[in-house]
């Protein structure tokens, strides 16, 4: 869009020039991080931090090898998506296909939305207790759980009348436009949930991690917390969040766009 | 021109929206595979017509009787009505599924309606890939596997540029002499509408009643350019004038 | 086809309480008959004899309920406002100008996945242990939701209406704020609305790991304290104070763009 605009010249050095930028960006980013940990010599740099990620490897912390603290979150995170994508599609298709259920069950549902996720953590511990995947699990499935009842009810809500009136008189009875008009013109609104939901929870998964665990990507960012000096660990968290999430996302485009693969083609 | 029998009879056909009067005791009939042209100005009232007629909507007084009771009408919409997310074939197929019909049935019924259409090579496509006259292709080879012997036409060719519905009221007319059917076919277009037609009814604006019935003798294939045609055209085009 | 029937205001009125009104019951039930035992639950009305008790018994946080409540209120804002001013030009000009997208974008797609409350431990050896590590946290995650909302809405900017502008001779500036920014403006709330509830959640999460006021810390120090009368008052408090902001943030949208349906 900005080519409608830009009105140097020269298509190829405008590319170019584009890249060059975004790689000096990266390397700046690199170089800002390394002038900080001089600055300040309690933050490690990128080469303390690589130093720091090989001798984690060699030397567990209290003995759990690092790929069992990565399984464990993820782990965590997959129960929790298959689970929360089950109840919110469902319950989303309820609150978008019966009215007077949504009216009904709303505000109770907008009521208990507001809360964060993370604000669960203390009533769910005190439930369930800290030892074990449950309370974990219930917080990362509240936080996206929400997010996907909120977009799969939209994308119903937004179905196009033309095509059910057109279904209708197809001959659909109210079963047949569900399945075949309603549900499939929504898919892109559920994944769209999906994936803010994806986003919210790690973000739980971490802070529940953080807070009340005993293994996990975040529990290794809390241990860095106790030792103030090892914030090497803590930028090891944070890149294997990263790296993590990244994975999700990327594995769930991929999923959309066989899905719907409708969506992605244009006119010839 | 033969008068086959009856197939529908509109009779007496009132509708309001609120306060305003779209339909004003309508009544005519329509014939066994005739091409029946509904004209009319903008927003007179044409689509509610053919929607009562296709049982989308129902008529505030009158009735809509069919001679053959159990038969089943096709509709073309003007915004095509397809489902981006089903090949062709299976957009198609569709009113067949929802009916019940077996896979194989389907799949026949549905490769016959898609050569005719002139689609044969598009079965798989999706109907993002399709320019618009080609989408409307689909939508009038669903019509045809909806109601094989019936097909309501609502502005088909309305949403299409003027050389892609020049060619596609060519391929109608293809069609219809291929497979024959009554079709009733509405269009704002005095021009279509004489291209078209083997009998026009000619609405007012509303409150809406038939004000005029045409039948042009005119041969076949018809000439837009020739004189009598123009003729034709001149004169309709008068009577629309005083209807407005 | 999925829309409501008509119905008499009283029966919406009725219908709508309906559903809060019986999980009122059934909560308050479940605690008065002992199907949960009151060390996990605590009925509804309880929960408001906390509330007045709190409001000026400072046990067992050492605060009262106001304190918090003021103390997270302040924090919220401050990064919230903060993130917004920095993130919406931010976004709006790498949607606008391919330079800045260039500079920009790399470390925004770096930083974009990393959950805010996973630079506590950094943020904390930087700034040390208060305010100014939550605010830089909460300002993290709230920034990030107004960068992307404010990207994608100027990218969807007509371009019929920016070649309009150009015909008639604008510059490149000119284009940006007169046509550019209103019509990226829808796109600039959505993402300032979910950058709240973003920097709401993360306030509360941070306050519950390093922050010794406010609401976050109350609910943790109920659990500590076992008194889940507290944790329950402080998650209502919680959920019905982030309600009622969004909601007013909902209001300004209407008065900012009018020309909007809402």
């Amino acid at each position: 869009m900005g080519e409608t605009l830009e009105m140097t010249g020269g298509k190829m050095s405008r590319k170019y020039r584009y890249s060059i930028l975004s790689v000096i960006s990266v390397i700046c980013v690199f170089g800002l991080w390394w002038a900080a940990s001089v600055w300040n010599t309690n933050l490690a740099g990128p080469i303390d931090t690589a130093g720091r990620f090989i001798r984690l490897v060699e030397n567990p912390i209290m003995g759990v090898p690092l790929w069992m603290h990565v399984w464990a979150s993820v782990r965590r995170i997959l129960v929790s998506f298959v689970l929360a994508c089950i109840v919110g599609v469902s319950l989303g298709v309820a609150f978008g296909i019966f009215p007077t259920f949504k009216r009904i069950m709303w505000p109770v549902f907008s009521l208990i939305r507001p809360i964060p996720p993370l604000a669960w953590i203390p009533i769910v511990v005190l439930w369930v207790g800290i030892v074990g995947d449950t309370s974990k699990d219930i917080i990362i499935f509240i936080g996206i759980v929400m997010a996907i009842v909120i977009n799969t009810q939209a994308g119903i809500r937004q179905t196009d009348e033309l095509l059910l009136k057109a279904g209708k008189l197809l001959g659909a009875n109210k079963w047949q436009l569900l399945i075949d008009i309603t549900l499939p013109s929504s898919i892109p609104a559920i994944f769209a949930g999906m994936k803010t939901g994806l986003s919210t929870g790690w973000m739980s998964l971490v802070a529940a991690e953080m807070i009340a665990a005993k293994e996990g990507i975040g529990f290794l960012i809390n241990q860095s917390m106790k030792n103030s000096s090892d914030t090497a660990l803590d930028f090891i968290g944070i890149i294997l969040v990263a790296l993590c999430s990244a994975a999700f996302t990327l594995l769930l485009n991929a999923i959309e766009r066989k899905v719907c693969l409708w969506s992605k083609m244009r006119t010839k | 021109m033969v008068q086959n029998a009856h197939k529908i009879e509109v009779r007496h056909l009132s509708k309001s929206f609120g306060d305003t009067k779209i339909l004003d005791d309508v009544s005519f009939d329509v014939y066994e595979n005739e091409f029946l042209v509904i004209l009319g100005p903008g927003q007179c009232g044409k689509t509610v017509l053919l929607n009562i007629m296709a049982g989308m909507d129902t008529a505030d007084e009158g009735t809509v009787e069919f001679q053959d009771q159990d038969s089943n009408m096709g509709f073309v919409f003007q915004k095509y009505a397809l489902y981006n997310w089903k090949t062709v074939e299976k957009n198609v197929e569709l009113p067949l599924k929802f009916r019940g019909v077996g896979k194989k049935e389907r799949g026949r019924v549905a490769k016959k309606y898609i050569d005719l259409v002139g689609l044969n090579g598009f079965a798989h496509s999706y109907p993002a890939q399709l320019s618009g006259g080609m989408k409307q292709r689909v939508g009038i080879a669903r019509a045809y596997a909806m109601g094989h012997s019936m097909i309501l036409m609502d502005e088909p060719f309305g949403a299409l540029d003027a050389q892609t519905r020049y060619q596609m009221e060519d391929e109608l007319l293809r069609m219809r002499n291929t497979e024959k059917a009554t079709i009733v076919f509405v269009t704002n277009n005095i021009e279509e509408a004489i291209y078209l037609g083997d009998r026009i009814l000619l609405f007012s604006d509303k409150p809406s009643k038939v004000v005029q019935e045409y039948i042009p003798g005119l041969e076949r294939p018809r000439n837009n350019a020739a004189d009598d045609f123009m003729s034709y055209r001149t004169m309709i085009t008068g009577q629309m004038d005083l209807a407005l | 086809m999925y829309q409501e029937k008509e119905r008499p205001l009283w029966q919406n009125v009725l219908l709508s309480c309906s559903g809060i009104l019986v999980f009122l019951a059934i909560w308050q039930c479940v605690v008065s008959f002992g199907i949960v035992s009151t060390d996990k639950l605590v009925a509804p009305y309880t929960l408001c004899m906390t509330f007045i008790d709190k409001l000026n018994n400072v046990v067992p946080d050492g605060n009262t309920i106001l304190v918090h409540i003021a103390t997270s209120l302040k924090l919220v804002l401050a990064g919230f406002a903060l993130s917004c001013v920095i993130g919406v030009p931010l976004g709006v000009c790498m949607g606008f100008f391919k330079t800045f997208k260039a500079l920009f974008s790399p470390i925004f797609e770096i930083v974009k996945p990393i959950p805010p409350l996973a630079w506590i431990p950094i943020v904390i050896v930087v700034f040390g242990i208060g305010m100014k590590s939550e605010l830089f946290i909460i300002f993290v995650a709230a920034f990030v939701p107004c960068v992307i909302n404010s990207y994608t809405g100027i990218q969807s900017t007509d371009p019929a209406l920016l070649n309009v502008a150009k015909t008639a001779g604008a510059s490149r500036w000119q284009m940006f704020f007169k046509v550019g920014v209103p019509s990226a403006l829808p796109m600039v709330f959505v993402g300032i609305k979910v950058s709240f509830g973003s920097a709401w959640a993360t306030l509360v999460a941070a306050e519950m790991i390093a922050s010794s006021v406010g609401l976050g810390y109350m609910i943790q120090q109920g659990r500590q304290a076992s008194r889940p009368d507290i944790v329950l008052l402080g998650m209502l408090v919680i959920g019905i104070i982030g309600g009622v902001l969004t909601g007013l943030l909902g209001l300004l949208e209407t008065k900012v763009i009018p020309w909007e349906r809402h």
